[in-house]
């Protein structure tokens, strides 16, 4: 109890924060979705800030392309399982909490059988298949998903199945449908500048730790378009999509059925 | 009147501006006709329209000094 004071000293005695926060913090489980740009910080912080209980997910390999802005990994790391190194990195800077590492891709079957075991989903991959489907896995056991991604020099944070005004919304509500194959470039096509995953991920993190917390207004059914050349924030406030509804898996044979890959191609 | 129309993301790639500013054209779906005409790219481009910060249908009535935003889907992470 006495490392869990000293600790936490700076959060605990924040106005507003306090104990009970941090405690909430602690009994907290989250799945990070995707140990790339976006979770490495995303990892760090909420190892640091003292979330009880994470879940790292990623079946990729750390590759040297990756390390201006994966910023977990270093050179000697090269080829190794992104989820293994994440999790020995970020074990070593809090020894109060508790990790859990797959080593594997996130697919249906992972999300029937994970999902339920945490309280908060992350999405930080890199492809609309995997955006998708954790969208539509966090809508059908009723998960609040903390959305992150990027493109260039501009990054998009959102907060889905979060009610606000009774109201639970989600990435579908956006874009009820995946583009077209090809149609938006990836970050290994367009290009990517390295803080930029940093900075959307960090907003990420502090969505988890409010929605942990109730501490602030998370950013529920809206999203957030940051971008790094002008500074410019743009809030869009989302609403009820008809279209939505129609392509959201109904049950979980539903979604085991839906063949993301091939939908997103 | 005219409005302001803003593009996020890899759109200003296919308009080659982030922003413009049109006369009002009346509502959603005729202003998707007209930034068409204008930016024949964004025709087979995927976006979700914002008016004044709020997203908006194609029947939609956009009234004058509306800020209008087309926001693209982002993959990477």
């Amino acid at each position: 109890m006495k490392e869990f004071i000293l600790r936490y000293q700076r959060q605990i005695t924040l106005d507003g924060f306090g104990i009970q926060a941090q405690e909430k913090l602690s009994k907290a489980k989250v799945l990070v979705i995707g140990a790339g740009g976006l979770g490495c910080p995303i990892l760090q912080y909420l190892a640091a800030v003292g979330v009880g209980h994470i879940g790292i997910v990623d079946d990729d390999i750390v590759s040297l392309s990756n390390l201006n802005r994966q910023v977990l990994f270093g050179q000697n790391d090269i080829g190794k399982s992104k989820a293994i190194v994440a999790s020995e990195k970020i074990k070593v800077s809090n020894n109060l909490i508790n990790l859990q590492t797959y080593n594997i891709r996130c697919d249906a079957a992972f999300a029937i059988e994970q999902f339920n075991n945490y309280d908060i989903i992350v999405d930080a991959t890199d492809n609309f298949a995997s955006r998708y489907l954790i969208n539509d896995a966090a809508v059908l056991f009723d998960k609040p998903l903390v959305f992150g991604a990027v493109s260039k020099f501009e990054g998009q944070v959102a907060v889905f199945n979060v009610a606000l005004d009774g109201i639970k919304l989600n990435y579908r509500h956006l874009f009820p449908t995946p583009p077209k194959n090809n149609e938006v470039l990836s970050c290994a096509e367009a290009g990517v500048l390295g803080i930029l995953p940093g900075f959307i991920g960090v907003m990420q993190a502090t969505e988890v730790i409010k929605i942990i917390t109730s501490v602030g207004q998370p950013l529920a059914n809206q999203i957030v378009n940051y971008n790094a050349l002008t500074n410019d924030f743009y809030k869009i406030q989302l609403t009820h999509n008809p279209l939505a509804d129609a392509h959201l898996p109904k049950n979980t044979a539903s979604l085991l059925q839906t063949n993301y890959e091939q939908l997103c191609n | 009147m005219q409005i302001e129309i803003i593009f996020f993301g890899q759109l200003v790639d296919r308009t080659n501006c982030a922003s413009v500013f049109l006369e009002n054209p009346g509502t959603i779906a005729m202003l998707r006709t007209e930034l068409i005409k204008q930016y024949p790219k964004l025709n087979d481009a995927s976006f979700t329209i914002a008016v004044n910060n709020k997203i908006a249908s194609d029947q939609t009535i956009i009234l004058d000094h509306a800020k209008i935003a087309l926001m693209p889907p982002f993959s990477g992470g």
